[in-house]
Parts: C-alpha cells; structure tokens; sequence
C-alpha cells in the first residue's frame, strides 16, 4: 500500500547534511557495532541455530527477527538486540507482530499446493482442488496469452502487494516478466495515502517536501499532530512512536494530538488530546485560521513570500476575486460564511474556547512541529483536509525551517536501496488505485474527466486479468465487499483471476487458480529501514527452513512462466537467482554507500546499522524562493492551486462533490454531516496493534493478546443496551457486519471506530452479514474528489445489540 | 541475598503488549496461558455543551506486569510442597518436580501470576527468564519492549523514578511487599482505585 | 454460585471428608452413652464402612484435583506453614486414626463399650472438629478477603456437623440400632447445631462483602450466590434434622426387631443424609463462588 513515501532519501539526506556542514564525506557517519551472531550461536544449547531474518509486512517497519531453529522448528524469536540499548539508542526491536510469527508461519490457513476453482463452480463458492504447479503454470501462461491477444496488454493488471512491502523483490518479478511481454495498465494512488500523496501534495508542494522526522525536535518544541498515531501504526523499536515517545520524555516536548479517538499516543504518555468528529479537519483549520486572522497573528512575511493564494494580494493570475483562502474564512468566499471558531465549534464539536487558545497557542509556538496521520486524508474529503493541515503550518510560518514540519505526515529515509528491476513497460495508460473494481466494470467508460485516467482519455479496455500477488484485496481491503464481489463473480467481466498469497483469505474465494506462496522468512529477502522513520539499516534475511510443502516464491514462479512464454533468459539475465540478485543489489547499494560491509560479511552478520545524524536544515527554496522554485504550477506553495481550478473547469464530478482550489472545508460524501435517523452514527476505521492491514489477523497468537473489537462510547453502546466485550451489530446502505464491542471513553461519542484489517467472514450467496468484522463490508465505494482515491473513513451508519 | 526485581515505566509505556506476545513466544504458551499481562485502566467520562461540543475528563493507562517476585510472596506462603518458593535470586519459581498442581498459589497470588497447567501436571508462571538472567541476559519481555519501559535488576540497581507497585490495578503493596517498583505516568491511579474501570476485560481475564 | 463450580472437587471434598469425620461423634455418643450389646456393635463396626466410603470419596475428589497427584507426599512438607498441608495433614492423620480404630474394631480386639474403644473414639470425635477447623483454617488467605474471615471456619464446622448427624443417624439406622430418645435428640441436635453455626458462618461472611471490593467491582455483587447456597443450605438442613428426629423415633418407639428397625429408620435416615449433602454442597459451592482476590 505505501509506495515510496520518502522525504529524505538516504541521497538527499546526504546532501542536506552536506549543505548545512554537518557531515564531510561518510565521516560523520559512526558505524554502529553490531554483534556478531557467531557470539549469540555460542551462547545457545546445542542444534540450535539463530537465522536473521525481519517481519515484513506494510506498516513501514520491518523489524529485525532472530528465529532461534530446532532443526526445522522455531523455537522462538528474539528482535534486535543489538548496538544501543538505552531509551533513545537504535534497536529495530519487532512489535508484537513480528514478536508472533511462529504461530502464523505454522497456522492453519497456510497454502501449501497450487489450487485451481472446481470447474463448474462459480467464483465465490469455495470449491477449490489441488493441481500440480506444471498445470497452474500452464493455465496461466495460455490465460495470460488469450487475453493479451484478444483484449491488449492494456486489459492485464498486476494489483499492489501490500502484505510483502519494503524489500527488494516485492511484487516486481511480475512487472519484470509483463514488461518484456508488451506491459500492463498501472494503477497510481495508494490505499494508504492516496489523498495526501496525489490530491493534496502535488497541488500544494509539487511533491512531498520539507517534512521531518520526530528526531528532528527541539526542545520544548509543541507538536500538533492531527490523525496521526505513530504508536498504533508503527510500533517498532526504530519506529516513528519511539522517537516521538524519546522526544517527549528527553526533549519535553509537548504534544497534541487532535483526534477522533485516544490513541495510544495519549494513554500514557502526557499528552493532550483534542476530540474531533472525524472528516471535520479543514473546518477545525478554518477556525483556527479565523482567529489567526483577525488577532493578526499570521506570519505574513512567509505567506507573502512563499505562498500563492493565501490572500487576495497573492492570488496567481486568473484566479477571480475572493478565490482567497482569506476571502474564504472571512465571508467574502464563494459561501458568503465567515468561518468564526463559533462555526468551526459547531462542525467539529470542538469547545469554541478550545479551538481559540489552540490557535493562539500554535501562533505563539516557535519552533512549532505540525504534522497529519494518514486517517483525516482517507475520507471522502481527505484531499481538503490534508491540504489544510499543510496550510495551519503555512499560516504560522513553520514550514521548511529547522525543526519544523510541512504539515503532511512526519518524515523519514534510510539507505535508498534499490529494487528488482522491473524493465520499461511500453503501456502508460493508469487509473486511481482505488477504482479497479470499477476499472473491471466499466472499463473503457472510465475517462480522464470521471476518473481520473492517466495517459489515455479512457480505458482502451476493461480489466480482463487480475493478479493479485500479496494483497487482499479482492474480499478483504477494498471499500464496499459486497459491491466488489458481485463483480468478480461475473466471469464476462474479468476473465482470469490469480491470488498468490501464504495464506487462504476470503479473497482466494474469488479467484481462479490460487498459489502458495514462501512467507519472508522462508525465502531470500533484503530491506532497508526506514520508511517510516530516519533510520539508516540494512537487513538481509535468509530462509528459515527449507521451504515445506509446494511453497514457491515469486521470483521463480515468474521465471517459470517466463520460460513458458519465451523470455527467461531476459527475465533472469541469464539465470540470476532470487539470492543472487539480493546480492547484486547489495553491490549496487554499496558502490553508493562504501562504508557497508561485503554481501558475504552480510551473511554472516544479519544486518548493518548507522546512526544517522539528525538533519536541522533550511529548505533551499525557503533560503531562495526564486533560484530554487517548488515543482508547483505557480513554484511556490500553493494555498491556491491553479491546476485545480483548471480541474474544477474541466472534471465530471459525481453527484455532491465539488472541487475548491483552496483548502476549504466541505463535508463530502457519507461524511460527517450524512449522519440521520437511519444512519445516527459515523463509522470509521483505524489501523489496531494486531495486525498490519489484513497481515496477521488470523495469527490467533497476537488475537489472544489484542482483540479485535469496535469501540463505541458509553453514551451510545448504553442507549442502545450494548455491552462491553459483547457483539453488536453494524449495519450502513453497504452492509451489516457483526462484531464484539468496546465501550470505551475512548471514542468521542456519535462515533464508531473499528480495527481495520480482520477477515472477512461472509456466506457470499445468504445474508452477507460479516462475522470476520471487517470494515470494508460497510465502506463505501465513493473515492475522494481529487486524486479518485479511498474515502474509506467516510462512512455512516447504525449499531444495535446482538442477542446470544 | 540479592533481590531481582522489575521496574516498569508507566510514562513511556504505549500499551503495545509486545513485552506480553514476546514472553507468550518464548516460553512456547499455550493459547490462554499468559505470564504477562498489560492492563488498560480507564475512567472519567464525557460531557457536552449547548452547542454540542465535547469534552472529557477521560484518561487512560495501562500497566504490564507479570510475575513480581515478592519479599512476601503469598503463593509460597500457602504452597503445600514447597515447590513454590524463592530462589537464591530472589525470583519466586515452580519446582516441577515437586508441584501437585493445587492451584493454591494460583488462588492467592494477587497478581494473577501462577497458574496450573493441568496438561504438564504442575503450576507455572513467570521465572522472571531465571535462565537468561544467569546467562547475564534480560529477560524475553525486557529485551522486547520498544520503549524501553521494562527492566529486571538486582532492586538496589533499578531506576530511582520507581516507586514500590502501588498503582491500580495492583494491590496494596504492604501486602507481599512485590519487587515491582514503577514511575507513575500522569494517568496512574493508586491501588485501590474504583474510579477506574479495567478497559480490555476480555484480553486480560 | 455458578463461579464455584469450577472447584467442584475442592467442594466434593470438603462436603464429604468433614462429613465423615464428624459422624464419629455420633458414634462416639452412641458407644459412650447407649452401650449396645455386642451384636449391634458388631453391626454398627461393620456399617463403619460407611463414613470410611465417604471419607474415602471425599479424599479421592481431593486428589483428583490435583493436577500432579505422584508428587502428593510432598505435601507433608509444607506442615506447619502452609494452612493447605495442615488440612491435608490433619485430614489424613484423622483417616489413619479412624482405620485404626476401624480395623481393631472388626478384628474384634475392641470391647462393646468402653476401654480402648471409648479412648478411640474420643480422640476421633475431637479430631473431627480438628478437621472441619483446619478446612476453614486452609482458606484463610489474606490475598482472599473474601474468604479471608471467621465466618470461612464457622460454616466448614457447621457443614461437618450437620453431615456428621444425617451420616451417624444414617449408619445406626443400617446397622438396625434403635436410639433411645435422648440420644435421637442429640443426634438431631447436632444437625441443628450444625444448621445454626454454618448459617453464622454464611451471615459473617455476608456481612464482610459490604467493605470489600477489587477491580473487577464491589463484593456485594457476588452476595446473592451466597444467599442462594445459604438459603438452599437451610431448607435443607431443617428438612435433615426433621428426618433425623423421625428416623431416631421410628427405629427407638417400634420396640421391634433389629430387621424392623432397619426398615422403619433407614428410609427417612438415608433421605436425611441425601438432603444432608445436597444441602451441604449447596452451600459449599456457595463458599467457592465467593472468591475474590485483594486486587485482581
């Protein structure tokens, strides 16, 4: 799910560091002495032997594992446990997740044998038979053949691979092998941030910029976070949770967080949270901004001189009058409504008093460190409320210096190591991540106007083969289940499904020919730390076992069809293993970065650490605005972009929405103004502890130890007799699901929230009802204005008692 | 005799459970057998305005705790055999070959520790990793925990922040004088608190 | 009450092992104060098989318990500090005492009345209360408030009594011994002494809950388990001592054969017995489900 989301690569870090005279050469770089693992392999009885190894899933960790083996047997993990131990030091200790992958790597949904759909039965029905690689191989060489001759290599789409990101393999060996096949439609987006990443950034910074690290706070500083639970999401020892956790304790920083509901960042830790009704950010902004405005207390010197829009002084040409986001706030915008805290108070249910004092405080704070979650941008209005959240940064100046942030998601880099080639693939046409379904569908009716279609005016053709490989996609974390299955069931639509996975989820059920595929751990694997933190580590993982059953892994499945369709030689270079290219990638890595050990001192070790030097540096365009342009249409911040007035003029917009150049706020589909007699309640998602997405959530080791459960406040589940730990129903117009409650003070009340990432669990042809819990069986299909992207979090509905 | 005792840090702790899944791991439990558990207190609640804006006085917290190898421990006190008793460390482990599995220890304990494993015939609970701790290692929960709230030393080295355990939801401390010592985090309620509410019932019971 | 089930063997034993010691008093009595001829003793020695049956279920329901029941010598060694071994202790130094006797008594080396076999008797009539306190001694547990009272010894004495009556009726009735009228008025005596003490007993512990609470909540939400147990517990102790009295007059006011005795007492001996238990256990049962710990 998460592509690249770098601010600071380990290249620009190196020249940022170098800018400001920090680091000559790789000298300022202290190597971190890692133990040697001969050490640990003497301590330990005799038959046992520790292979390293990570937990590899997409939360943007991926933490160290030491499995200790018994021959064949795990006898258990142990995480980093080298370098540094002290709060503050460099351990990519493993989170409960990887801490449990013994039970998960044994469980009992492991495929073990290539399967094939019972001929004669329909997708969805479940009836699967074991066939012989040789077969499945062939079906899919001769599928891939028919339906590139028959439709075009437009109509063959390779799905995102979000249960095994960040290392070098991922799912590149099938666009390696497409690639020298004629190619396939792409996808852009993301589920993760497709809002942030392609409707808000791009039209505000030209591209994610200027944002930092939790390392990089200074003392004292004040932290606004909105939306943003780093120790919920990214739980790891190097992760983004502890450095905010080491900056609160040894900085005293102070921290805000704005939130629908108490994350894990304001439990313990001494840490205001402002409850928000979720959806509601860019109304909270616009308060604020009311208040800045009118005490005067906004940075006018920074908006002047690297804004456009923020007044109607700085509006680019073109843009008509009172299109300013002044002009907005002030009630002279396109509404006439002066947005006063009193307004903000009322959407957001935030106190009045509440928001004028956050305002003040904001405006006083310097250094002051804004940052936004991935949550507020995956709602139907989430391009407007990243975007906003970037602008309260803006108005208070605190953008592009030391130890401030751009208002989007806090930063992070690491080694830029690089992936499996993947060849040039001659097919340019794209569509929004978050409409395949609809891309199956509708196919060639989805336009660059209605949906956002890239490289084309249209789909040439719909989506007629799928593959998915690594992802749970089809049943499980797409919005609105029922919906996307009624498409998958039709067979006229999309003619041929792969799923290719370790486990049998629900999203094998609407597949034609399943594969078993090695986990991480099983099989040759190469990562780099950091991508969801400042964190310069390596990690090379070597298999644990020799692989059981007919478990194989991607990069020698794709090779097997290459030979079937004539192109192994290019696709393997000759024969190149997939443990040889991790050590050609590691030479490729190395000519860059010297100071790393060989491939073969890698072996022995595991992994390879460096502290990295925590960055304070001015943007360059901050230094000089006009010698050193953004890659926005204006080359300055964009309050008011003129690309999406342009857009505005041009897109055909479902029913409801409306596209602003500006930041304002507007409610957006099944947002929080949807609410009614039918629908009282908004329900939304957030990422729990227990799983990373839909990884994991059958592991009933980490079940045991962190529930799946819905919270809803005492106020709702006591009007409506629910009790805690016991099931409820959640029923919206999408679906019904049922699942154990929460009742907790926890969430503000009017909301549910539901742990994202439980398997669905659904009799496809009775009464649907869900009793895996979901959320997506009740989200809907509704994709956010700009970037065509999920508006997962948007969604309204109602909740009732369980009998039995 | 040297004592060994945990120290938790309540301001760094997120409630992650990592400390909980890691020690289920290594000891190779069963589901429903656990050596650790991480409470979740809550209390306060919420109130609205005539516009109908929130707020709350709500908090909570959590606590990890496993074994804590009292000065008085109260499953010894009324273990039959002996088999449960403090060793030369001071860390408060079952003799195997002695347990018959009464399930008085089990009872009495006011940590919630031992329990009895029907199917290996004996009580069994949190040795405090005995056998890592002599190879001068920390204990499984300790070098799991990614804040770094978790420490096992001799109690004379621990951290001066902790204060002997007398946070809800653990008993009062004069009871078996526990070596848990633990820095409250801004949350923490006293023992005997019932203006908290345990908040996850049903993964710690 | 549904909470105690899980310590139904704990429960088994405490209900039947203090039960069978107790019925020593009720032969005690009858050796000391009825003197039966030889031959009734005969019969009465051989129906001591009856408490030693219970006592041995009681006994083996304890074991059972145990998860681990080949390291149980070792319990010995806990005498003297934990309040679990001296139950145990006492339980099984009472058992032994009571083969003794048994065994002595069938090889005929003991006489019908007096000598040995009152001193025998003497000490087990003593050793039963020894026993029953040391059962309600076993839970005292501080970490337990709950159980942690005077009220936990009270009822293990009012239990054992009030099983010891029905039982002692019970084998006099199956060993065809008729009671003269005092002696059916001890008896049933007992069992309401039994009755009145365990219902104390209950009423302290009761009493206690109203102070006492722990995360989970206050203990007064676990009274009306008690109140059920104590409540069955009482209807059925009166319903044993009425059918105590009546099996004492119907074998001692027939001035028949031993074999109508038998006939005419038995059956209401054997119902006291049964309610006896039924009412015993009920209340046992009622005791477990009251368990709480200081904290958790």
């Amino acid at each position: 799910m998460a592509e690249k989301f770098a601010t600071m690569d380990r290249r620009s870090f190196m020249r940022a560091a170098g800018a400001a005279g920090t680091l000559a050469a790789t000298g300022g770089i202290a190597a971190t002495a890692a133990a040697a693992p001969g050490e640990a392999l003497a301590a330990e009885g005799e038959g046992e032997r520790i292979v390293w190894t990570h937990c590899h899933v997409n939360c943007g960790g991926a933490c160290v594992l030491q499995v200790h083996m018994n021959g064949d047997e795990i006898a258990y993990v142990e995480s980093d446990n080298t370098g540094d131990p002290s709060f503050g030091g460099f351990q990519a200790r493993a989170c409960l997740r990887g801490r449990s992958i013994k039970a998960w790597l044994t469980g009992e949904e492991r495929l073990n044998y290539p399967m094939r759909r019972v001929p004669g039965t329909r997708r969805g029905d479940g009836q699967y038979e074991r066939i012989s690689w040789d077969e499945a191989l062939d079906t899919i060489a001769s599928e891939f053949t028919r339906i590139r001759d028959t439709y075009g290599n437009e109509a063959i789409f390779i799905q995102e691979c979000s249960g095994v990101e960040q290392n070098i393999m991922m799912n590149n060996p099938f666009f390696r092998l497409f690639n020298l096949l004629g190619g396939e439609v792409t996808r852009y987006g993301s589920y993760s941030s497709a809002a942030i990443s392609f409707g808000a950034l791009p039209y505000t910074y030209g591209k994610n910029w200027a944002s930092r690290s939790f390392k990089t706070l200074a003392p004292g500083e004040l932290v606004v976070l909105f939306g943003d639970a780093p120790n919920d999401t990214r739980m790891g020892g190097d992760g983004a949770g502890y450095d905010l956790n080491v900056a609160r304790e040894q900085k005293g920083c102070r921290i805000i967080t704005i939130d629908y509901r108490r994350s894990e960042l304001a439990t313990n830790q001494d840490v205001e949270w402002i409850p928000i009704l979720p959806g509601t950010d860019a109304a909270l902004v616009a308060g604020i901004a009311h208040e800045l405005i009118e005490k005067d207390l906004v940075d006018h010197e920074f908006l002047d001189t690297y804004c456009v829009g923020f007044d109607e002084a700085t509006l680019p040409e073109g843009a008509p009058a009172n299109s300013s986001y002044t002009a907005y706030v002030m009630g002279t915008g396109y509404d006439r409504v002066e947005k006063t805290p009193a307004w903000a108070a009322a959407i957001t249910r935030v106190p009045e008093e509440r928001i004028v004092a956050l305002a003040h405080e904001i405006a006083e704070a310097k250094p002051c460190f804004i940052a936004q979650g991935w949550g507020p941008q995956r709602h139907t209005n989430g391009d407007y409320a990243a975007r906003s959240i970037m602008l309260l940064a803006q108005m208070v100046g605190q953008v592009g210096k030391p130890h401030t942030n751009s208002g989007a998601r806090e930063g992070n880099g690491g080694f830029d190591l690089p992936t499996l080639p993947t060849g040039k693939n001659p097919v340019e046409i794209k569509f929004p991540q978050y409409l395949w379904p609809e891309a199956i569908k509708h196919g060639s009716a989805l336009t660059a106007r209605n949906a956002g279609i890239r490289g084309a005016d249209a789909l040439p053709v719909g989506i007629k083969m799928l593959v998915n490989y690594g992802n749970n996609m089809m049943a499980n974390q797409n919005g609105d289940i029922n919906y996307t299955t009624d498409i998958l069931r039709d067979e006229s639509l999309c003619e041929f499904i792969i799923q290719y996975d370790v486990n049998w989820t629900d999203s094998c059920n609407w597949a034609d020919i399943v594969l078993p595929d090695l986990t991480p751990q099983e099989t040759w694997t190469l990562s780099a730390a950091g991508e969801s933190n400042d964190s310069l580590g390596l990690w090379l993982g070597q298999p644990i076992y020799d692989a059981p059953y007919e478990r194989r892994e991607v990069y020698e499945v794709c090779g097997e069809l290459a030979k079937r369709l004539g192109v192994y030689d290019e696709y393997s270079e000759g024969g190149l293993t997939r443990r040889d290219w991790c050590e050609r990638l590691w030479n490729e890595l190395r000519e860059d970065e010297p100071q790393i050990p060989t491939f073969d001192e890698m072996l022995e070790r595991g992994i390879y650490k460096e502290d990295m030097p925590v960055a304070e540096k001015t943007e360059d365009f901050i230094l000089d605005p006009v010698a050193n342009p953004l890659s926005t249409a204006t080359g300055k911040i964009q309050v008011y972009a003129p690309e999406l007035a342009e857009f505005a003029a041009e897109w055909e917009l479902p029913e409801g929405d409306v596209l602003y150049p500006i930041p304002a706020y507007f409610p957006g589909h099944d947002g929080p103004e949807s609410t009614d007699d039918e629908h009282p309640l908004i329900i939304t998602a957030f990422h729990t502890k227990a799983t990373t997405h839909s990884s994991y959530a059958n592991n009933e080791a980490l079940r045991e130890v962190a529930k799946f459960q819905a919270w809803i406040n005492p106020l709702d589940a006591e009007a409506r007799g629910i009790a805690d730990g016991e099931p409820m129903l959640l029923r919206t117009d999408q679906g019904e699901m049922v699942m154990d409650a929460k009742v907790t003070n926890r969430i503000m009340p009017g909301v549910v929230t539901v742990p994202q990432g439980a398997w669905h669990r659904a009799d496809a042809e009775g009464d649907r009802i869900d009793r895996g819990g979901c959320i997506n069986t009740l989200c809907s299909r509704h994709p956010n204005v700009i970037s065509k992207g999920t508006g997962q979090h948007s969604c309204v509905g109602q909740a009732e008692k369980v009998e039995g | 005799m040297t004592q060994y005792g945990f120290y938790f840090d309540a301001s760094r702790c997120t409630g992650c459970k990592t400390c909980e899944a890691a020690c289920r791991d290594y000891h190779d439990l069963r589901e429903g057998q656990t050596y650790r558990r991480v409470y979740e207190l809550e209390g306060g609640g919420w109130s609205q305005d005539e516009r109908g804006c929130w707020t709350t006085d709500g908090y909570t917290y959590y606590t990890s705790f496993a074994c804590q190898h009292c000065d008085d421990p109260a499953c010894a006190r009324v273990c039959p055999t002996g088999a449960m008793a403090k060793r030369d460390n001071g860390l408060v482990t079952v003799d195997e070959h002695r347990c018959i599995g009464c399930g008085y220890c089990a009872m009495a304990c006011p940590y919630g520790n031992p329990a009895v494993d029907r199917e290996a015939g004996h009580s069994s609970k949190c040795d405090g990793c005995a056998s890592r701790v002599a190879e001068g290692k920390a204990p499984i929960c300790v070098e799991a925990c990614s804040m770094r709230a978790l420490e096992l030393a001799p109690v004379d080295e621990l951290p001066r922040e902790g204060e002997r355990a007398a946070v809800a939801p653990l008993p009062d401390p004069a009871l078996t004088r526990p070596n848990l010592y633990v820095k409250p985090c801004h949350a923490s309620q006293p023992s005997g608190s019932t203006a908290c509410r345990v908040a996850n019932e049903s993964e710690v019971r | 009450m549904a909470a105690g089930l899980e310590h139904a063997p704990l429960a088994l034993f405490t209900t039947l092992a203090p039960m069978a010691a107790a019925s020593f008093i009720v032969l005690a009595y009858v050796f000391i104060a009825v003197r039966p001829d030889a031959e009734a003793a005969r019969r009465l020695d051989r129906w001591t098989a009856l408490p030693a049956v219970v006592m041995a279920l009681g006994m083996g329901a304890a074991f059972l318990h145990l998860a681990d029941p080949s390291h149980a010598l070792y319990v010995f060694t806990g005498v003297g500090t934990s309040p679990l071994s001296n139950e145990l202790a006492v339980t099984v130094a009472f058992a032994v005492v009571a083969l003794a006797y048994w065994a002595l008594a069938l090889a005929g080396k003991l006489p019908s009345s007096g000598g040995a076999r009152t001193v025998l008797l003497v000490v087990l009539a003593v050793g039963s209360v020894a026993q029953a306190a040391s059962c309600g001694l076993a839970y005292a547990i501080a970490t337990i408030p709950t159980w942690d009272g005077p009220g936990t010894v009270l009822q293990q004495l009012g239990c054992a009594w009030l099983g010891g009556a029905a039982l002692g009726a019970a084998q006099c009735a199956l060993a065809k011994v008729a009671l003269p009228r005092p002696a059916v008025l001890a008896t049933a005596g007992l069992a309401a002494l039994g009755v009145l003490t365990a219902l104390a007993g209950a009423a302290l512990q009761g009493a206690s809950l109203g102070t006492l609470a722990n995360i989970w909540g206050p203990a007064s939400a676990l009274a009306p388990g008690l109140w059920q147990g104590a409540g069955l517990f009482a209807a059925c102790g009166v319903a044993a001592c009425v059918l105590v009295a009546v099996a004492g007059r119907r074998g001692g006011s027939a001035d028949a054969s031993p074999a109508r005795v038998g006939v005419l007492s038995g059956v209401p001996a054997l119902a006291a017995l049964a309610v006896a238990a039924v009412g015993v256990l009920a209340i046992r049962f009622a005791f477990y489900g009251l368990y709480m710990g200081v904290a958790l």
